[in-house]
């Protein structure tokens, strides 16, 4: 409301400034009289025996005019009759007030106001008019507020410039003024006839309204656990998809950059991870449109998210108790996050402009051997394995600097978006244009995104509202540079990036070691993603009757997505096929139909709202992939697949899912303090077998407003005081696959007679007693406001088990698979979490503070009939390639598990009576833990791993303040972690000593006969088998000041072009600058198999991380 | 406004619930499979395809022969990061090596393909497919069913025998079946497959590589000679010398490209390069030395070869530079400096420009090859009667053709009758480490004579030593055993 009066407010502001401008003002009169002359001839109304107001409306519904009256106008109640065509609303009006004591004034602004024809003759008396001025402490209009002589019925409305008339009023009389979210003023009326009244916001009525799921709440009637993301606070950061919005903002949530790729995809965590082989990413609800933002086990995937705009924001809401997400029932389990974006407002024309300008930079650069030292360790590499040297150490050959050379340098940042948003009284609309382009800090890597947003809100009558929103996403990635992610640290330093020839150099110069030249692969590689997306959202509210009514929404999401690929001739992998090529292009289409019918009403002490609705929804993907390789040159690249000498197999697939739902809540509150909230949804998914296609999923919440009680009230401590208490069931079907209760057909392909011949085999079995995952969680929090809500603390504890996990689990082999999704075992999270947010100082200088923090405890409960699971590599589930982690009951998934390093065997040790009697002075010795009768064997094998490690924080959180002096503002936002361990897969091949490829400087100091103290051990080309240990695993705890912003807002006084520009705010922002963190690596926060829940905190040539500096420009017109 | 409240009324009855039984549209469904006899062949190529994975004959079957033998080892100066190929090479494997595991899987794979096409082949009805068709189908994948349990019960001893096709995830833990019960079902199927087969001489149009009556005949001589059941490897190497198949008379043409599935060939694994969606040979990239460059790319250098089994030769037999070579650093100054012992295998090499390492070469992979035939009756028949002349001409013949000479006239270089059992026996042995070096005998020949230590400390005696009774077979995988409750390991392990 206060919005929509200032946008009024702001238009007839502008009325005033361009009035003695005569170009202007010809204009603006132009404009009305179009406006008055579509209106004057339009009016088409046929009333028969309606009362004067009931005729009244009609007249305003079907022209622009707008009615003031009294409402103790007797003539109101009056039965008339009128049938006019085409006609003017002088001739209407006359028709229709024919034979009554009324006449009326016509008003700009189309408002008609209805007067008695003659004035009381009291008015002779002593009473007098009175007219006056409300405005807000802007000294902006308020439009329409109400002006009552007190203790009677005599009142009058504010007109769009704020003014009022009243008559029949004497000295002394009490004036009250009131409007909607300010404080009612008394003003004692003396001799001055003109007032000018000043009304202030009144913070205790204006409660912030919450977005939940299928509605919204006033936070005050909250009774789960929800978090609000304040937008505003992100807003100015350099922010790619929609997910960096979260990160460190509300207490409960986890969220890991899986990488510093433009595009990355991250992993968010609500409250600990339920899942292990099921999805466990939280639901995103963009504007009504579920999403689910499954990305491939793969630091390098690309987030689904970047294709939803992150502008036009109106608020982020985080759904984490069972109470709120168990309206989302089965996709509820992992959190629900809610993404609302802006809606216009009627009024003037807004435009907005934001544009911020950025550069990055690597975060922290390794420090590599150079040529000379490499060819040192190289040949000392050799002579330990009894070899010879192959390089002459008298000479110092130069060094190629593969990391800089696929450096890009002050990679670019740029933003630009403009909005537009206005409108009329019974139409709205917002529609804004994005283009966002970050370079990477590697070299042919890049995210660029053009978004087109419009949102379009219609009155159709007084009882039906549509709206319309429309949304349309082109991200392209250019994913060239992760090619070079390990190469540009490994490739040999003496090998030169062209040869005498000026062609890219294939192999060293003793043609045994052949690689893909990295500067090659930046050069001539084509990687080069496409994704065009539209979510598109349509609704229809009808207001049935006062408190009933139902919504009906249709909403699409069609995601394209394209790949083409080339690997070069140039490249020495490219030249091994004669160059390679290859096109993929995926479809993905949903759409959803969601029908809510909302019930609301209130009985003295009671109040009730109630909703039951029906959803469905489906979606289909389809896909293609072709490839040829054998070209004659490079020139053509992907672009004409036929000019390949050879095709690749053509692959295609289809899938799809729907799922049906019914849902129901009731909210209930007595008095005003005691909060009740119940909900189910029943949900039936395709993916299930027939007879457990569906789950139940109930929940119910308690909230005492205790604040509310007299005797608290007394105590006069509590602003706020609200305990809260829930518990509920949610399901989760992510991360399956599309058909797994089905029994599937498999293709391969053998050879006879020299011939192809293709075959079908098993390649799935039919579990249809597969069914949803369950989580039960409940769920104890307060929420705590001091000193009028200076201060406020939420504090949650939790409870989460999930049971029937969907889980991936070895079956016995002689069925002739290796594994079966299974409805087996349970896993635990457990935490606390609090959120503390103050304003310590207020006044010319303001500090506020925000600190959230959250300790979650996983733990897997059970696991079926085994107590432990040696999860497989990503992608490598066939190979039986472990992880080096375990699953096992008792302790955290992400748990690491491997050798335990025990330093470097000196000459002087006893080799041949330690556990390795093979090995050499120089070599790592590890411990011997155990042996197949549970006591050290004298051996070194599976049997000595143990628990190394675990990726899970044990706290983390964010700290986030706002400074603000009279026109400047300094945001400082920190994000922490403490107690996660990261497995450095880096170090793992970078310190690995055979000097074959490149190493870390640190590998100088190596254990020599002379350096007995080392680390590390001896340089040996012949390399023992390659053991996961402790030796690697790293503490991941950091502190890192991820924001740092200072902002000016320009005043009006500094602006000669006020008159265009009604603000501007410039800032400048150092972002991820400092981290503190003991992990040396170049990023604490990463995850090279992406979401994997088991993979966590796994870094292995992870994209460098960018430190970057921003400008950045808000305009308002 | 009533049009519109109208619609939306309507609009609401209209909402029908979604479908929710959706039928997966690209994949097939065994449902509404075998419906022609197309159908059911494809049920039995997808049998012949597990065999060509990298856990059985596109690589691993090859590193248990010959890398967990005395005919290769990662030594010298040359070593492999994989650590099933360093555990199988040092005797250092146990229940948890990966290889142990994916060996099993892979092969009750290719037997639940098999039960797969057997159950669903029988069950089609005459309108569906001919008799003689579906008589020969049921025939193939019996052979390869047995194929497969033959490696298995070689490798892993008495295993649970499953007969049907796995439909559902429960009741799947099935306890192992006796030695015996196992062996008499391998016969069991060869016997059906030969019965159904075709001979060499009566293949169909295109059948040229799959599995013949000569194939289930000759796989059943091995199972019976593995067996101690000697009578009838007499019996059966009889049946398959009536069959039609020669010997080449120069060694190397059995592993020349364009004389695949030749006269002497009676199964081999097809692989071919360039086809997508058929596996290509591994051998080419695997076997070729990481100094050597041909057609731009160097290989692994995998499994290399021992100085025992170099000097295994005699002076003239030519198949010592077919099946490896010793490279020299005045050849290839780009070796590395650390090889004390160079040696490669060289008998599986694809020089045309389109093979590419991985993947992407064409020879086949011998299974049985006629001289096996030859020398499997040499074995059996000096085991029932060592004076028996005819197993010496057996050997001979094999051992004539190894030293380029006519294999039917005497010779020099022949092996005189007269020795003892036991002599003669080592003979054939070394003949056969020769004769099918690299071929995935080595190990089972060991086994079955019972030489398995003994060899490896001829060798190494450091890993000789290693070998104990129990490395005869190797342990049920642990994760089996995890998802199994019901089974019992193996003594030792």
């Amino acid at each position: 409301m206060k919005t929509n009066k200032k946008y009024v407010a702001l238009l007839s502001s502008f009325f005033e400034r361009v009035k003695n401008r005569k170009i202007m003002h010809g204009f603006i009169c132009a404009l009305f009289l179009c406006i008055s002359m579509t209106a004057y001839s339009q009016i088409t109304v046929n009333v028969r025996n309606l009362s004067l107001r009931e005729s009244l409306k009609k007249v305003e519904q079907v022209s622009s005019y707008k009615f003031f009256y009294n409402e103790n106008l007797p003539e109101l109640s009056w039965k008339v009759s009128l049938n006019v065509k085409n006609a003017t609303i002088d001739q209407a009006m006359v028709e229709l007030l024919s034979g009554m004591d009324l006449t009326y004034k016509k008003q700009s602004g189309n408002l008609i106001v209805l007067v008695k024809k003659n004035q009381p003759t009291e008015q002779k008396i002593e009473k007098k008019p009175y007219s006056g001025k409300v405005v807000d402490p802007n000294g902006e209009p308020i439009i329409g507020a109400n002006v009552v002589v007190k203790g009677t019925t005599n009142g009058t409305m504010t007109d769009v410039n704020g003014r009022f008339d009243i008559s029949n009023v004497k000295n002394n009389d009490l004036l009250e003024i009131s409007y909607i979210g300010y404080v009612t003023q008394n003003i004692r009326l003396t001799d001055e006839s003109f007032l000018r009244i000043v009304l202030k916001e009144n913070t205790q009525v204006l409660d912030e309204i919450v977005v939940v799921g299928y509605g919204t709440v006033k936070k005050s009637d909250l009774t789960g656990s929800v978090g609000t993301i304040q937008v505003e606070k992100v807003q100015g950061i350099n922010v790619k998809s929609v997910d960096q919005m979260l990160q460190g903002r509300t207490s409960g949530l986890y969220m890991v950059e899986n990488s510093g790729m433009p595009g990355a995809s991250s992993t968010v965590r609500i409250r600990g991870g339920n899942s292990i082989s099921g999805g466990n990413e939280p639901l995103y609800i963009i504007d009504g449109m579920p999403v689910y933002p499954s990305a491939s086990a793969s630091q390098t995937a690309l987030s689904p998210l970047n294709s939803i705009p992150t502008s036009d924001i109106e608020s982020i809401e985080v759904l984490k108790d069972a109470s709120s997400t168990a309206i989302y029932g089965s996709r509820g389990a992992n959190g629900v996050i809610i993404v609302t974006t802006k809606k216009g407002k009627s009024g003037k024309t807004a435009v907005e402009f934001n544009t911020y300008w950025g550069i990055q930079n690597i975060y922290k650069k390794y420090d590599l051997l150079n040529a000379k030292s490499f060819e040192m360790l190289a040949n000392e590499a050799l002579e330990n394995s009894n070899g010879t040297a192959i390089y002459d150490e008298s000479l110092t050959p130069s060094t190629t600097d593969w990391q800089q050379l696929t450096t890009n340098d002050n990679a670019l940042t740029q933003n630009y978006q403009l909005t537009i948003s206005g409108g009329y009284e019974k139409t709205t609309f917002l529609t804004s244009f994005n283009y966002y382009n970050q370079e990477g800090v590697i070299k042919a890597t890049d995210m660029k995104k053009y978004a087109f947003r419009t949102n379009i809100d219609h009155k159709i009558s007084d009882t039906i509202d549509m709206g319309l929103s429309l949304t349309m996403t082109r991200v392209d990635n250019n994913r060239v540079g992760n090619s070079v992610l390990s190469s540009r640290l490994t490739t040999p330093p003496n090998i030169a990036v062209k040869d005498e020839d000026s062609n890219y150099t294939f192999s060293d110069n003793n043609g045994v070691i052949t690689f893909d030249n990295p500067v090659a692969i930046i050069k001539d590689k084509v990687d080069w993603n496409t994704t065009y997306r539209t979510l598109d959202n349509a609704f229809v509210e009808w207001n049935i009757i006062k408190g009933l009514k139902f919504k009906s929404s249709f909403g699409i999401d069609i995601n394209y997505a394209t790949n083409k690929y080339y690997n070069p001739r140039t490249v020495y992998s490219g030249s091994q096929k004669g160059g390679q090529a290859e096109k993929t292009a995926n479809n993905t289409y949903t759409w959803i139909n969601e029908n809510i019918l909302t019930y609301t009403n209130t009985w003295g002490i009671h109040s009730f709202t109630g909703l039951i609705g029906y959803t469905q929804q489906t979606s289909t993907y389809d896909g293609f992939n072709a490839g040829s390789y054998g070209f004659l040159n490079d020139n053509l690249e992907m672009n004409n697949l036929a000019s390949g000498t050879t095709y690749t197999a053509p692959e295609s697939g289809v899938s799809k899912w729907a799922l049906n739902s019914y849902l129901a809540r009731i909210n209930y509150t007595l008095n005003n303090k005691y909060l009740f909230t119940a909900s189910i949804r029943a949900d039936g998914s395709s993916r299930f077998g027939k007879d457990n296609r569906w789950g139940y999923f109930p929940s119910a919440a308690f909230a005492w407003r205790a604040s509310e009680e007299s005797f608290i009230k007394d105590l006069n401590i509590f602003s706020n005081l609200k305990p809260r208490i829930s518990f509920g069931v949610t399901g989760n079907q992510d991360g399956i696959g599309t058909y797994p209760s089905y029994a599937l057909l498999g293709s391969t392909g053998y050879v006879a007679d020299d011939q192809k011949i293709t075959g079908y085999y098993p390649s799935q079995v039919a579990n249809t007693n597969l069914k949803w995952e369950t989580t039960s969680q409940f769920d104890a929090g307060v929420d705590l406001g001091f000193f009028n809500n200076r201060l406020t603390l939420v504090v949650d504890g939790y409870y989460k088990k999930t049971h029937d996990l969907l889980l991936k689990v070895k079956i016995p082999g002689s069925s002739g698979f290796s594994s079966g999704l299974k409805n087996i075992g349970e896993v635990e999270n457990k935490g606390f979490e609090v959120s503390i947010n103050a304003t310590p100082v207020e006044g010319s200088f303001t500090w506020n503070t925000g600190l959230n923090f959250t300790y979650n405890k996983n733990k897997v409960l059970s696991l079926g009939d085994v107590s432990f699971i040696y999860p497989d590599q990503p992608g490598q589930e066939n190979n039986g390639i472990h992880l080096g982690r375990i699953v096992q009951v008792g302790k955290s998934l992400g748990t690491f598990y491997g050798y335990v390093y025990d330093g470097i065997f000196s000459t002087s040790d006893d080799i041949a009576s330690s556990a390795q009697p093979t090995a050499s002075p120089g070599d790592i010795r590890f411990k011997d833990i155990s042996g197949p009768d549970g006591v050290p064997d004298g051996k070194i094998n599976d049997l000595d791993r143990t628990i190394i490690g675990c990726a899970q924080p044990k706290l983390f959180g964010g700290f986030n303040n706002i400074f603000s002096y009279k026109n400047f503002d300094l945001n400082v936002n920190t994000i922490f972690t403490l107690g996660n361990d990261i497995y450095n897969g880096t170090r793992v091949t970078m310190e690995d000593m055979q000097g074959a490829t490149n190493m870390f400087a640190s590998t100088l100091n190596r254990w020599t006969p002379e350096n007995q103290n080392a680390t590390l051990p001896r340089a040996l080309r012949s390399k023992a088998v390659m053991r996961v240990s402790d030796q690697f695993v790293e503490d991941g705890s950091y502190l890192r000041f991820q924001n740092i912003t200072l902002g000016y807002n320009v005043p009006s006084s500094f602006l000669n072009f006020a008159k265009y520009v009604s603000s501007l705010r410039i800032y400048a922002s150092l972002q991820n600058f400092f981290t503190i963190t003991n992990y040396s690596g170049d990023n604490p926060e990463i995850s090279k198999y992406g979401q994997d829940n088991l993979g966590a905190g796994y870094d292995s040539f992870s994209y460098p991380f960018a430190k970057s500096i921003l400008f950045g420009l808000n305009v308002k017109f | 406004m009533k049009k519109i409240e109208l619609i939306i009324l309507s609009s609401i009855l209209m909402i029908s619930c979604t479908d929710m039984n959706l039928v997966p549209e690209s994949n097939l469904s065994p449902e509404n499979f075998f419906k022609s006899e197309e159908d059911a062949a494809a049920s039995v190529y997808s049998i012949y395809s597990v065999f060509t994975s990298n856990d059985i004959y596109s690589q691993f079957w090859e590193v248990l022969q010959s890398q967990g033998t005395d005919d290769s080892e990662w030594s010298g100066g040359r070593t492999t990061t994989n650590l099933d190929k360093n555990a199988l090479d040092k005797f250092e494997f146990d229940g948890n090596t990966n290889l142990v595991y994916s060996l099993w899987v892979r092969h009750y794979q290719a037997i639940n393909r098999s039960n797969f096409a057997i159950e669903n082949i029988e069950r089609m009805d005459a309108t569906l497919i001919k008799d003689d068709a579906k008589k020969m189908l049921i025939g193939e994948a019996k052979f390869l069913r047995a194929l497969a349990y033959f490696n298995l019960i070689q490798t892993y001893g008495a295993v649970p025998l499953v007969l049907k096709e796995t439909t559902s995830l429960d009741g799947l833990e099935v306890p192992r079946n006796s030695l015996d019960e196992c062996y008499n079902q391998v016969v069991l199927d060869l016997q059906d497959a030969k019965a159904a087969l075709p001979t060499i001489g009566q293949l169909p149009k295109g059948y040229l590589g799959r599995a013949t009556k000569g194939s289930a005949t000759a796989l059943l001589a091995k199972v019976y000679l593995t067996k101690g059941d000697y009578q009838n490897v007499v019996k059966e190497t009889s049946e398959v010398m009536q069959m039609g198949y020669k010997l080449w008379s120069n060694y190397a043409d059995n592993f020349n490209l364009d004389k695949e599935n030749g006269q002497e060939s009676i199964f081999e694994i097809q692989f071919k390069r360039n086809t997508p969606g058929v596996a290509g040979s591994n051998y080419s990239g695997y076997y070729r030395p990481p100094f050597v460059k041909i057609n731009g790319w160097v290989g692994y250098g995998d499994n290399p070869v021992t100085r025992n089994h170099y000097d295994c030769y005699e002076k003239g037999d030519l198949r010592r530079d077919i099946n490896v070579r010793l490279y020299t650093k005045s050849e290839y100054p780009n070796m590395s400096s650390n090889y004390e012992f160079p040696c490669y295998v060289n008998k599986y090499q694809d020089l045309s420009p389109l093979a590419v390492r991985s993947q992407g070469s064409e020879n086949n992979y011998p299974i049985l090859r006629y001289s096996d035939v030859y020398l499997m009756r040499a074995e059996a028949l000096n085991a029932i009667n060592p004076s028996d002349i005819e197993a010496y001409n057996c050997l001979n013949i094999v051992r004539r053709r190894a030293f380029g000479l006519d294999m039917y006239k005497t010779s020099e270089i022949d092996i005189k009758n007269g020795l003892s059992k036991d002599d003669f026996l080592n003979v054939i042995l070394l003949e056969r480490r020769r004769e099918f070096a690299f071929e995935g005998q080595r190990r089972f020949d060991l086994l079955r004579t019972n030489k398995l230590k003994e060899a490896m400390m001829a060798q190494n005696p450091v890993i000789g030593t290693v070998v104990q009774d129990k490395h005869k077979l190797l342990p049920i995988p642990v994760t089996e055993l995890d998802a199994n409750k019901l089974l019992i390991q193996n003594p030792g392990w």
